[in-house]
């Protein structure tokens, strides 16, 4: 990675000058100048937040049908809904750098697009949507709060609106989590299975412990915060939402140091995220993937009958 | 101004009150759509594009040049744009925005009563003889009402 971050003495003026605008708080519009790293890792980036945002959708699109009332399938329903549309507004920005977005779609659908281990994972219960609808989404919002802040300014303005609607996905999973806590002994049971399978996952979610000097993506200004500063925020505000409604959490170390103002917590297998998001797709990676390629054979025909002939442009 | 009257004053700026005028009630005198421009600005850098009104000008360049001097000139904004009107397409039947159905599950309202459903949670944790779990009051937020 350390090429990344190159020295000062290795830039040339212009990207010098580019490096101190950013560094002190500027921003940069698709048709400024931008170095190609810059331009390189951003959309790496955003490419990968936007594959998240699609196939963040099919773990709880696969619940919709099997929702334990058609209040929640609604909710359910409208919130995929809204995650896909969240993809292509961040296909939108990702295109802006450079690559089009048939070709990242096109990479996704065929497994070669990298996307949030998360999402890599089976869902198994009800609880699993619980723990997607606040967990997960609680530690989108923390990361994607943190992106308000991005130096690129064209994906700062569409994660504001972003942000606005996960705050209701926020609810719509605090509302499933609840019900379940105080539900039957069976319910919670659910409940706190699933949560116990989350654990890991939603640690690995942010990301090993890289100091903000050795991390790319904070030398090029793409995100503001340190992966240990958003998982200890996360940690803040979520676990004591589960200790309050007596979800226990599996790590028997994890407690917060009222001294340090730091969580404690066993520190996960990091192997076991490399292997999941680098190796093989998962069992339900490859499922969902194969589900993508017939979508993507089957609607085709959609997407031309809706984008037909490109009107003709009128000369300004 | 009289809004059955002509939609342009004597310097040629539109009353922007007039909301899509057909084109049968723009008078002779009217400069042509085509002159048209709607002009969007962003205020803030991290701000959307928001229409801020219209002019008139013949080509691109003097479009950008008057937005500029009619609307932005006390700092109103850090970016604008402008959009020959005749490319602007508006939705001809505003009911198709009306609330049809109940769509309070798209709505923040839709989402009600957390406090008490987390104290019935809490009940059923104690009910379930929960208190030997670690309940160290942490620093929580609310991070919904945060981020809306």
């Amino acid at each position: 990675m350390a090429g990344l971050i190159p020295s000062r003495d290795q830039l040339d003026a212009r990207t010098a000058e580019f490096v101190d605008h950013i560094h002190a708080g500027g921003k940069v519009e698709a048709t400024d100048w931008m170095p190609e790293t810059y331009r390189r890792l951003n959309l790496k980036f955003i490419e990968m937040h936007a594959n998240s945002e699609i196939m963040g959708a099919l773990p709880e699109r696969e619940w919709i049908s099997r929702a334990p009332s058609l209040r929640r399938k609604r909710s359910l329903a409208a919130k995929v809904q809204d995650e896909v549309g969240h993809g292509q507004l961040i296909y939108r920005v990702a295109e802006s750098l450079g690559k089009p977005r048939s070709q990242m779609y096109a990479d996704l659908v065929a497994g070669r697009g990298r996307f949030h281990n998360v999402f890599h994972y089976p869902t198994h219960s009800w609880g699993d949507v619980a723990c997607i609808g606040f967990l997960v989404d609680g530690a989108a919002i923390v990361t994607q709060r943190a992106l308000t802040d991005t130096s690129y300014a064209p994906y700062l303005r569409v994660m504001r609106r972003v942000v606005a609607e996960e705050s209701l996905h926020y609810r719509h999973g605090e509302d499933i989590l609840l019900a379940l806590a105080s539900g039957t002994d069976e319910q919670f049971a659910m409940l706190q299975e699933a949560v116990n399978r989350w654990w890991t996952p939603i640690l690995h979610f942010f990301g090993t412990d890289t100091a903000r000097e050795d991390d790319p993506s904070i030398f090029w200004g793409i995100k503001p915060r340190t992966n240990e500063e958003s998982r200890q925020e996360w940690m803040t505000t979520y676990i004591p939402k589960l200790w309050d409604v007596g979800i226990s959490l599996p790590d028997p170390t994890l407690d917060w140091d009222p001294e340090t103002k730091v969580w404690n917590y066993a520190e996960p297998d990091w192997q076991e995220l490399a292997d999941l998001v680098k190796g093989d797709p998962s069992e339900a990676t490859a499922t969902r993937l194969a589900w993508k390629q017939r979508l993507a054979r089957d609607n085709d025909w959609i997407r031309e009958v809706v984008l037909g002939e490109p009107a003709p442009v009128l000369a300004a | 101004m009289d809004h059955d009257g002509p939609d342009h004053d004597d310097t040629g700026v539109r009353d922007p009150s007039v909301r899509n005028p057909s084109p049968a009630a723009v008078p002779d005198t009217a400069l042509p759509i085509e002159t048209m421009w709607e002009v969007f600005g962003r205020r803030r850098i991290n701000d959307a594009l928001e229409h801020v009104g219209q002019i008139h000008a013949g080509d691109r360049d003097t479009a950008l040049l008057l937005a500029r001097e009619t609307h932005f000139r006390h700092e109103e904004a850090v970016d604008y744009a402008v959009v020959r009107s005749d490319q602007l397409h508006r939705l001809e039947d505003p009911s198709l925005l009306e609330r049809r159905v109940d769509i309070d599950y798209r709505l923040q309202r839709g989402y009600s009563g957390f406090r008490d459903k987390r104290a019935r949670a809490r009940e059923a944790a104690a009910r379930r003889g929960a208190d030997d779990l670690q309940t160290r009051p942490a620093p929580g937020r609310d991070v919904a009402s945060e981020a809306s």
